[in-house]
């Protein structure tokens, strides 16, 4: 946590709410995130967290409440609206081209193109490599080779790749993540983490989603508890214990709340 | 182990860089094989004549075999390329005596709508390639019997630039081949060169991801099918120049080979992998064992037990390839 008292949030949630007839999926949830902090949002299942990522991502319309970014309320009618405010979202099917090497699937449906002998337009590899090289250097993502194909590469290595592929355009200020580690082993696991946390240090701001919480305690600078899709209290990682989390889980009051006398 | 792969042993690297290299090329290595095996068993086999003839036979079959690559490759098939070049050579026939240019502009024409009519069944009503394309061969040949009333139709007055198409030769060159190789060129030129390339590759890889990322799955399926019906129709133009005859039979059971040739080439049919390339060493497989058997007087119904051993062997060798590779 190392955001001035003044600095403003690049990404603020105003109370959004949400509900699929009449389960209340999400009710007024607000969360304000920093530039170059790791926001991880934690909840049993069903508690609205994904719902409430899907609208920050533009997957899904709030029904209620406002989205800010970089001050100015948005709406995200679609997944291309909130990337184009600089919101990227890591889903848990990769999609991968395993067939592909990193470059191909760096910029699958996105080459970049040159004129040959003037009149034939062919796909640049070489401009398309360098900037893959560069990327990779400006998120200090280490891979054996960039003309491996993604088939023959670790979970935690296509993880990687799969996110170095939101961050392809600079303008990326926040990325989601849902679950990135799910399905890793715990090596795998931790270059992930590593990753993040390089990208942090890059003013790159991350909300992720995870169940693992030695995960969370890891690489979060702050916890975002929710409950029965109230998002009840977000939470310095320092000032807590892992206890203290487990017990916002269940019993869905905030952490003063258990300090205080019951009312 | 650990010792041994420091003090690597020579021959034992040789060997295997040799084997890796027999497996990632074996197609290659099969023709070099079958034309050393032709040279010996027929003196005729070497000469330019019997090449240029072999070639001049085997271009309609490279045509259609780089449309079919190209619709394996994004994870298809297209079983209607056969009826599709005898739909072309019906227009050619039909239409020749309004003049040879416009029956070949109708052919390239008639020939694509019946791709893009492939295209549409996959895409909007969501068929699978075999049974639209299945649909298709049966029905277009249907189209070639009742326009034809499945007779011959000799042209008689065709002019001779159009019997120029299939029996004329530039230098030594038949004309065929020429057109063969424009095409194998632009089908290369698509698949590694183009954006739509990397997108066929894409969807027949996965299509999941594709889609995820913005790319118009539909439309680029759309395209591949009536490419490949454009290649089949100028292999049907071919075929119709070459004998002046539009046969309601010619391009019958073509799909099979092509659909061979494709795969002798080490193109999968799981999608994403593959090239024209190797499907020219597929036709040309094909084309000079069936040459050989010809020429040393064994029945082409061997040829045929042959085929399907080959096609066995080179779907284990490609298949033992892609495993070397991952």
């Amino acid at each position: 946590m190392n955001q001035a008292v003044d600095a403003a949030p690049i990404l603020s949630v105003r109370e959004i709410s949400k509900s699929y007839g009449g389960l209340h999926a999400v009710r007024q949830a607000s969360i304000d995130i920093f530039a170059g902090e790791v926001v991880a949002l934690v909840g049993d299942n069903g508690a609205g967290k994904s719902s409430f990522i899907k609208m920050l991502s533009g997957v899904m319309q709030p029904d209620a409440g406002s989205i800010l970014v970089g001050g100015r309320e948005m709406q995200f009618h679609s997944p291309a609206d909130a990337r184009s405010a600089g919101i990227e979202t890591l889903h848990q099917s990769l999609g991968l081209v395993d067939v592909f090497d990193v470059r191909e699937n760096l910029f699958l449906g996105r080459e970049l193109t040159t004129t040959k002998w003037g009149v034939l337009p062919v796909i640049d590899t070489r401009a398309m490599r360098r900037r893959t090289e560069e990327l990779l250097a400006r998120i200090d993502l280490k891979l054996p080779s960039i003309d491996a194909k993604v088939r023959s590469m670790s979970g935690g290595q296509r993880q990687s790749v799969a996110i170095a592929r939101l961050l392809l355009e600079e303008d990326v200020r926040l990325l989601i993540m849902d679950e990135p580690m799910a399905a890793l082993g715990v090596n795998e696991g931790q270059k992930v983490l590593q990753l993040i946390d390089s990208l942090r240090t890059k003013g790159l701001s991350t909300l992720i989603i995870s169940h693992n919480l030695e995960h969370v305690f890891t690489v979060a600078d702050r916890i975002a508890v929710m409950k029965s899709g109230r998002l009840i209290d977000v939470v310095n990682t320092r000032e807590v214990q892992h206890d203290d989390i487990v017990s916002m889980i269940m019993t869905g009051r905030p952490l003063l709340a258990k300090t205080a006398a019951p009312a | 182990m650990t010792e041994s792969s420091l003090t690597p042993v020579r021959e034992h690297n040789t060997l295997r860089a040799a084997t890796s290299f027999l497996l990632r090329n074996s197609h290659i290595v099969a023709l070099i094989v079958l034309l050393a095996v032709a040279s010996l068993a027929s003196p005729y086999f070497l000469g330019t004549r019997n090449i240029m003839n072999v070639l001049r036979g085997a271009a309609p079959m490279l045509i259609v075999s780089a449309g079919m690559t190209i619709v394996i490759i994004s994870r298809g098939i297209d079983l209607s390329v056969g009826s599709i070049l005898g739909f072309s050579a019906m227009l050619i026939g039909v239409l020749m005596p309004y003049g040879a240019g416009i029956a070949i502009v109708a052919a390239l024409i008639g020939g694509t709508i019946l791709g893009l009519i492939n295209g549409l069944l996959i895409t909007k009503l969501r068929l699978q390639p075999f049974i639209a394309t299945l649909a298709m061969l049966i029905a277009a040949r249907g189209f070639v019997y009742i326009a034809t009333d499945g007779a011959n139709i000799v042209m008689r007055d065709s002019p001779a630039w159009f019997k120029a198409i299939g029996s004329g030769y530039l230098w030594t060159v038949p004309i065929p081949v020429l057109i063969a190789f424009f095409v194998w060129l632009y089908a290369a030129y698509l698949l590694s060169w183009s954006r739509l390339g990397r997108h066929i590759y894409a969807i027949g890889a996965n299509e999941e991801a594709a889609r995820l990322y913005g790319i118009p799955c539909d439309l680029v399926k759309i395209k591949v099918y009536a490419l490949a019906a454009l290649f089949s129709a100028i292999a049907g133009i071919i075929m119709a120049s070459r004998l002046n005859v539009a046969e309601p039979n010619v391009g019958q059971l073509m799909e099979l080979d092509a659909i061979s040739a494709t795969l002798i080439g080490g193109t999968s049919l799981d999608g994403g992998i593959g090239g024209v390339l190797g499907t020219v060493f597929g036709v040309l497989i094909l084309a000079v064992l069936s040459n050989i058997l010809n020429l040393l007087n064994i029945s082409p119904f061997v040829q045929m037990v042959l085929q399907g051993v080959i096609i066995v062997i080179a779907v284990v060798m490609s298949e033992m390839r892609y495993r070397a590779k991952s």
